[in-house]
């Protein structure tokens, strides 16, 4: 019964009105980000992180996480009525979502992407709240060279979900590993890479990159293309679905939760490659795979499914393990240490009123989202009429200001061009930014637990081999590689993107 | 403007000058030993392996066929990041209304939206109010003001 006290205790956080209203913020901005293109949670956590410093640590932490699984909820309703993700991750739901409101079938559409993310996120908080703990006990035996296995199974496994040429994804990975040695060595107090600048030996800040590479670096090779002609569904009706729906699409979700959910825990995996995998899936299962494409609802109720409970799940090795598998992780991570908090297995016990707070504020935003995107979707339905040359310039301005409020520092917002620049010069280039991301967010992690499993067995490398969880970790990257040099599967991985591209 | 190089071949040169670069500027570092490792050994690994990465992206491009970079824009490019630029320059000294206003316009210009005049003007006014509005009065955010106000 330890369960449910716990979760009473976190209902009793986030049932406190200033929580709820914070969340309530939190899943109603997410949204709006989430129907507008250009502008993703990346850069908006980023732009409301100084912000949050004022806040006490759980309402912080609640709108935060509500800005990140609203995009989620936001990115369908773009996708379905325009054809045009609003975030990454709905990608998949514009293919069958937009051909069945061209039928005529907007609000069914809809309604089957609100209701399986809804039935997703329900299921994910439960996971999380079973799981979580169990893993956190796991955790604390953990040592510096199971945390290196671990990552370096996080990274490989990055290197097979980007798209494109794994060289390239590698070599993103590296670069960013290499930015992350900006600064002070936290071991020996040299100075890493500074070129004498005194704000250089803290480092560069993580939203910094973040907001340039995706915030102006998209908005670059955006406004780089001739603007493609939009054509939008307008009409929304039969909103609820008929009992003969729920019945087509509580499978197919079911599966997507499944799947969804655990490729979420991976680093770098996540939303996207949930749902592209749970729609490959479905079409493997269907009956009819030729309706797939022409406006399936399971193709809209699975991926949508899966994005959401990827999102969630997400949150369990940042929670248990402090190991951010994702940008927006990332930046969770820096939520809590300006709170004078370290993410890691013992978060849960000092501080039971975040931890179990934000996973029933999950449940409870979830709720409010199915509310606000449901009844009130006709109010998205203008805010998509809004036209894109009045959308970047705005997205150029909230990006100057967040990244200038970090540090209140000019130099930031220069760094944020010259990454600009970079960012776009990598897409040019066909060379994905978020494995970059996410080197640099582990790279300084990498660095110290080797350093540190190094120290403990006097320089011996066969400590990584002889710890069992650091072991089962390097079995598993081995076959991760395996599986990525095996040809067969370098084409299947190459048709599932080519598909997704088109 | 259009660059017919192959992809592969500019980014293998990127990675290996990358590379190179960091060994450079890392000589100095303490690289120590594998127990005790100094603060040049993780770099020193990680830039050797980008030059190697770097190195098969070169030879790959010269082997086979591989994708051209293609068509390249380079107004966005130049005057979205002077845009950027400018809001860096300019926020300390001349405080955030006059940064703000440079960036919206800088944006207008590199999407050749600056046309028509008065929608341009408005929005960038406008912007600037509710980003004041809403950062510096909603969410106490330490924007600098403008000297002259």
């Amino acid at each position: 019964m330890e369960l449910f006290n716990d979760l009473l205790l976190g209902f009793s956080v986030a049932l406190t009105p200033m929580n709820l209203a914070y969340g309530f913020l939190g899943v109603l901005l997410g949204t709006i980000i989430g129907v507008l293109p250009g502008l993703g949670p990346v850069a908006t956590i980023s732009i409301l992180l100084p912000v949050t410093f004022a806040l006490p640590a759980p309402a912080a932490l609640i709108m935060l996480a509500g800005i990140y699984y609203g995009a989620q909820y936001g990115g369908s309703t773009t996708a379905i009525l325009v054809n045009l993700p609003g975030e990454s991750s709905s990608v998949v739901t514009a293919i069958d979502g937009y051909q069945m409101a061209r039928k005529g079938q907007a609000g069914l559409a809809l309604a089957t992407a609100a209701l399986c993310s809804f039935i997703a996120g329900t299921l994910a908080t439960i996971v999380i709240a079973v799981a979580a703990p169990a893993l956190a006990e796991v955790a604390l035996d953990f040592g510096p060279a199971d945390y290196f296995s671990l990552m370096l199974f996080g990274l490989v496994a990055a290197v097979i979900l980007a798209h494109g040429s794994i060289v390239k994804a590698i070599g993103m990975i590296l670069v960013g590993i290499l930015l992350g040695t900006i600064g002070i060595d936290a071991n020996t107090s040299v100075e890493r890479f500074t070129f004498g600048i005194p704000s250089f030996g803290d480092g560069i800040d993580f939203a910094v990159i973040a907001m340039g590479m995706f915030g102006i670096g998209e908005t670059i090779s955006n406004l780089g293309g001739s603007e493609q002609s939009r054509t939008f569904v307008k009409e929304v009706k039969n909103l609820w679905p008929r009992w003969a729906d729920i019945k087509r699409f509580i499978a197919p979700a079911l599966r997507g939760t499944v799947l969804g959910g655990c490729l979420g825990l991976l680093p770098g995996g996540g939303p996207v490659l949930a749902s592209f995998s749970t729609y490959a899936l479905e079409k493997k299962l269907s009956k009819t795979p030729g309706e797939f494409g022409k406006g399936a609802i399971e193709g809209v109720a699975g991926p949508e499914a899966a994005n959401n409970a990827a999102a969630q799940t997400a949150f369990i090795p940042m929670l248990t393990l402090g190991l951010p598998s994702s940008a927006v992780m990332a930046l969770m991570i820096g939520a809590l240490m300006m709170q004078g908090l370290s993410p890691g297995p013992q978060l849960m016990n000092q501080r039971p009123d975040l931890f179990w707070g934000l996973i029933a504020s999950m449940w409870l935003g979830n709720l409010m989202l199915v509310i606000l995107n449901l009844p009130l979707v006709g109010i998205w339905v203008k805010l998509l009429s809004v036209p894109y040359r009045m959308l970047y310039p705005a997205i150029m301005l909230f990006c100057c200001i967040g990244v200038y409020s970090i540090h209140n520092n000019a130099l930031d917002v220069v760094l944020a061009a010259i990454f600009g620049g970079f960012g776009f010069l990598a897409k040019k280039l066909h060379c994905e930014p978020a494995p970059l991301l996410l080197g640099f967010i582990l790279g300084p992690m990498i660095e110290e637990t080797l350093r540190r499993a190094l120290l403990i067995s006097h320089g011996d490398p066969s400590v990584f081999v002889t710890r069992p969880i650091s072991l089962s970790f390097l079995v598993l990257t081995f076959l991760l590689l395996i599986v990525l040099v095996a040809p067969m599967i370098r084409v299947t991985r190459q048709r599932a993107f080519e598909e997704s591209t088109d | 403007m259009n660059i017919r190089l192959s992809s592969d071949f500019l980014t293998g040169l990127l990675f290996c000058s990358l590379g190179a670069v960091a060994i450079i500027i890392g000589s100095d570092y303490p690289v120590g030993t594998t127990s005790r490792m100094g603060a040049g050994y993780f770099p020193l690994v990680v830039s050797s392996g980008l030059i190697l990465l770097g190195g098969i992206l070169l030879v790959r491009s010269m082997v086979s066929e591989t994708q051209e970079v293609g068509e390249v824009d380079i107004r966005p490019l130049v005057v979205l990041l002077g845009g950027v630029l400018a809001f860096g320059f300019l926020i300390e000294d001349w405080g955030f209304p006059v940064a703000g206003l440079a960036v919206v316009v800088a944006s207008r210009i590199a999407g050749r939206d600056l046309k028509p005049w008065l929608e341009t003007a408005l929005l960038a006014v406008g912007l600037v109010i509710f980003c004041t509005a809403l950062f510096s009065y909603g969410l106490g955010l330490n924007l600098p003001h403008t000297r002259f106000w």
